[in-house]
């Protein structure tokens, strides 16, 4: 069975951030996953992440000569990210109908979840919704979550709470480049 | 303003609609109708959404990885990757 993999937004932008410090490990990492050595996944909002970050990033890179728009930009990188091979979107799921006395809220799967988690961590809420869709990907693919790949600092600051609650190893893609993985 | 339109049901549906009619829960064929397609609607919101996203991806160019790489590093330059999607989720 191959390794799954649950990468973070900032992992896919860290590919194509050659400045970035584990630009070389997050490369290396999505050209196993493109080669089918490895499986990921990912959620949906991870599109949303790509498009508000490049955008936002656009916002100091505009003032240069560049002929390129803000929206060609943030579309590129959606396509790009779109189509990387042997990634998969972990979706919002069907409504979750919760009832208090009179009133009822329908909340997607995702965020269902996502509201459970977050009432045991302290991470941040967008983090959650991140999580949340790495403990729906292990019931969906039947197999367990390998490695949440991650450079934000606040989730790596928490991995032993989350490995805790969901059961998946919080790791940087620097820490897991020397392991060999069963293909 | 309403509009009066004529539709086609099966007989199965309409014993079904009728039923939920007779059981109190509209008050009439035409009402039952109504909450179904306004409930339907409300539901399903991506009917009238989606066309802003389609256009992004197809008004724009397809790059290459190495193409991509070079404008993430003009993009990116001088900043964290990192810490630009931890801002977001602030």
């Amino acid at each position: 069975m191959r390794t799954l993999l649950y990468l973070d937004t900032n992992i896919i932008l860290a590919r194509y951030a050659p400045d970035e410090p584990q630009h070389d490990e997050a490369k290396n990492l999505l050209v196993k996953i493109e080669e089918g050595k490895l499986a990921a996944v990912t959620s949906i909002l991870t599109l949303i992440e790509v498009v508000s970050t490049t955008s936002r990033a656009y916002e100091r890179f505009k003032d240069k000569a560049e002929s390129i728009k803000r929206e060609e930009v943030a579309g590129a990188f959606l396509r790009r990210v779109i189509n990387i091979r042997n990634l998969d979107f972990i979706p919002m799921g069907g409504e979750i109908s919760i009832n208090v006395e009179e009133q009822r809220v329908k909340l997607p799967a995702l965020f269902a979840v996502a509201l459970e988690i977050g009432s045991k961590t302290g991470v941040k809420t967008l983090d959650n919704i991140h999580l949340a869709a790495a403990s729906i990907a292990s019931r969906i693919y039947g197999q367990k979550i390998d490695y949440f790949i991650t450079l934000d600092e606040d989730l790596l600051k928490h991995k032993e709470e989350i490995k805790d609650l969901i059961e998946v190893k919080v790791a940087t893609p620097a820490e897991i480049s020397e392991m060999t993985f069963d293909s | 303003m309403e509009e009066v339109i004529t539709s086609r049901f099966s007989k199965e549906l309409v014993k079904k609609v009728d039923q939920a009619v007779s059981r109190g829960h509209f008050r009439s064929r035409s009402d039952a109708l109504r909450v179904m397609v306004e409930e339907y609607l409300i539901e399903h919101p991506e009917l009238f959404l989606g066309e802003g996203t389609r256009e992004l991806l197809t008004e724009t160019p397809t790059m290459s990885d190495d193409e991509l790489e070079g404008l993430g590093s003009r993009l990116f330059k001088g900043l964290s990757v990192a810490r630009l999607v931890a801002e977001g989720r602030r």
